[in-house]
C-alpha cells in the first residue's frame, strides 16, 4: 500500500462522516483524522447536520391522518379483492393508449349525450379532444376510492347531497354541478378532495343499491387548458370497449369527467347529466 | 447481507409491515407534496398499488420501508411528469462529487452555529431544495437509509445519490447562517406558494 492510498480523499471522508466506510476503510480514516482536529470537527458539524435534520424534521411531521389511516388499513383488510384485477390493470393501460391515440383519431371520440348514443356517435365534432390529463390516471382514482366504501370520507365536505354546493364552490371557487342521481338507483357515496395531473380536484362518488355495487365518479376541475374542449363540449376519453369508460365535458370555468364501473351504469348517468346540463 | 435472509411474507404479515410504515411514508410524503391533499394521495394510492404487488414481494434485511418509498417516489415522479410542472433545477446534478475542494464544509460556516435553536431554520432550508435533493436528504437523513437503499429507492446510480447529497448539503450549510437571522420559518415552499389547495 502506497503513502497516496493511506490518504483519504474527500468521498471518503464524506462516506466516513456517514457511517458508509467498511470497517478497515473507516479504521484508516480515523488514523488520518487523529492528528487534524479541523477536519474531525468538519465531520462532527456534517453529522450535527444529519442529526439535527432528524430531530427537527421527524419532529415538525404531522402523523397520517385518522381518514387516512383508516382508509389504508381498509385496503389492507381487503387486500385481494380490493385491488383492480388484472384486466382492470390492462384498461389502465388501454385507456392511456387510448387516450394518446384520441390526436390521431381526432374527432373520432365526439359524443352526444343528449340523444342518448354517446358511445356509438363518433362523427365528426369540432373539439378535438386532446387531454394531457391522463385518463389512467382517473380511471385509478376512481377505483381506489370506490373501494373504500365506508371509509371514502373528507370532513371538509357534507356526506348529504343537498348541503355540498356550498362546500363545494369554497374548494373549487365556483359553482358546480352537483348531480342528484337517485333516480337512477345511484346514491351519492361522498365527497372528498384529491388532485388529479397536479390539479385541485372535487371527487363526487356514487353507489348503486343493487347488489352488485356499481360505483360512479364524477370528478371536478376548474378549468386550466389541462384539456382541448370548447365550453360545452364533451369528448370519450375511453370508450365501451375499455373496462371503465371515461367521459369529459367543459362547462365555462370547470371540466368535469365521470367515470364508472361499467358501460350500463355510465351510459345512464351520461344520458342523464346530458339532459341535465347544457352541453 | 446487512441482516437476514430475503423472505416471502404471508398477506397478513405483509400488510401487518405495510401498515406499520404509514406514519414515515405520510412523513415523506408531507415534506415533497407540502399540500395534504396531495400528500394524503400520494400515501393512498403508494399502498393500492403496494398492495396490488404484495404477491411478488421478498423482505429484505431492511423491511419494506425503502420498497415503499420507492413506491412512492414512482408515483411522485408519474403524477409531476403528467403535471408537467416538475422543477427540478439540477442542470449538473449528476456531477461527480469535486475531491479538489478544500474543507468539507464551504467556508466553515457551521462552525459558529449554535444547534439547538436551527430545527425551524434547518425544515425551512430543506423545504427550499429542489424536490430530487429534499427526497434524497429525506431518505438519508430523516429516514436513515444508506446510500445503496436510496439509490434503489430513487432508481439512480450511487454516485447519483453521493452527488445530490453532496450538492443538497452545500446549499443547506450555505444557507442555514443567513436563516438563521430571520423571522420565523415560512410555512409554504415557495414552489407551492401560488398552488391553490381549493
Amino acid at each position: 500500500m502506497t503513502g497516496m492510498e493511506q490518504t483519504p480523499n474527500r468521498i471518503e471522508l464524506i462516506a466516513y462522516a456517514d457511517g458508509e466506510l467498511p470497517p478497515d476503510r473507516a479504521a484508516r480514516v480515523e488514523a488520518h483524522l487523529a492528528g487534524r482536529p479541523g477536519l474531525r470537527r468538519e465531520i462532527e458539524q456534517l453529522r450535527a447536520l444529519r442529526r439535527e435534520a432528524r430531530q427537527a424534521l421527524r419532529r415538525a411531521a404531522p402523523p397520517a391522518a385518522e381518514a387516512l389511516r383508516a382508509r389504508i388499513e381498509a385496503l389492507a383488510a381487503g387486500t385481494p379483492p380490493l385491488m383492480p384485477s388484472p384486466a382492470a390493470a390492462r384498461a389502465f393501460t388501454a385507456a392511456r393508449g387510448a387516450r394518446r391515440a384520441l390526436a390521431a383519431a381526432a374527432v373520432a371520440a365526439m359524443v352526444l349525450l343528449a340523444a342518448g348514443l354517446w358511445w356509438f356517435q363518433r362523427g365528426g365534432g369540432p373539439s378535438g379532444g386532446a387531454a394531457t390529463i391522463e385518463v389512467a390516471a382517473i380511471v385509478a382514482k376512481h377505483l381506489t376510492c370506490a373501494q373504500l366504501e365506508d371509509h371514502f370520507y373528507d370532513a371538509r365536505f357534507p356526506r348529504v347531497l343537498s348541503d355540498l354546493p356550498p362546500a363545494a364552490r369554497t374548494y373549487l371557487g365556483g359553482d358546480v354541478v352537483t348531480p342528484d342521481l337517485s333516480d337512477l338507483g345511484l346514491s351519492f357515496d361522498g365527497a372528498g378532495a384529491c388532485r388529479i395531473g397536479g390539479g385541485t380536484t372535487l371527487h363526487l362518488l356514487y353507489v348503486s343499491a343493487a347488489a352488485p355495487p356499481r360505483h360512479v365518479s364524477l370528478f371536478v376541475q376548474p378549468f386550466a387548458g389541462q384539456i382541448d374542449l370548447a365550453p360545452d363540449r364533451a369528448v370519450m376519453l375511453a370508450g365501451p370497449t375499455e373496462a371503465h369508460p371515461v367521459l369529459a365535458w367543459r362547462g365555462e370555468r370547470f371540466v368535469y369527467y365521470l367515470v364508472g364501473d361499467d358501460v350500463e351504469t355510465t351510459s345512464r348517468v351520461a344520458q342523464r347529466v346530458g339532459r341535465r346540463f347544457p352541453l | 447481507m446487512d441482516g437476514g435472509e430475503p423472505s416471502r411474507l404471508t398477506p397478513e404479515r405483509f400488510r401487518e409491515l405495510a401498515v406499520a410504515e404509514l406514519d414515515a411514508l405520510y412523513r415523506l410524503a408531507h415534506y415533497l407534496a407540502l399540500d395534504a391533499a396531495e400528500a394524503d394521495d400520494l400515501v393512498q394510492e403508494t399502498y393500492a398499488k403496494a398492495f396490488h404487488a404484495a404477491p411478488g414481494f421478498v423482505l429484505g434485511p431492511r423491511g419494506m420501508r425503502p420498497w415503499l418509498m420507492r413506491i412512492l417516489n414512482n408515483v411522485l415522479r408519474t403524477r409531476r411528469r403528467d403535471e408537467r410542472r416538475m422543477k427540478v433545477g439540477l442542470s449538473g446534478v449528476d456531477e461527480p462529487v469535486d475531491e479538489a475542494g478544500g474543507g468539507l464544509t464551504p467556508n466553515a460556516r457551521l462552525a459558529d452555529l449554535d444547534w439547538e435553536q436551527v430545527g425551524d431554520r434547518l425544515k425551512a432550508a430543506v423545504l427550499s431544495l429542489p424536490v430530487e435533493l429534499r427526497i434524497t436528504f429525506l431518505l438519508f437523513a430523516v429516514e436513515d437509509l444508506k446510500y445503496r437503499e436510496i439509490a434503489e429507492v430513487l432508481d439512480v446510480p450511487i454516485g447519483t445519490v453521493m452527488s445530490r447529497l453532496n450538492r443538497a448539503r452545500q446549499a443547506l450549510i450555505k444557507r442555514l447562517p443567513a436563516e438563521a437571522k430571520k423571522g420565523p420559518a415560512p410555512r409554504v415552499h415557495p414552489e407551492d406558494a401560488g398552488a391553490s389547495a381549493g
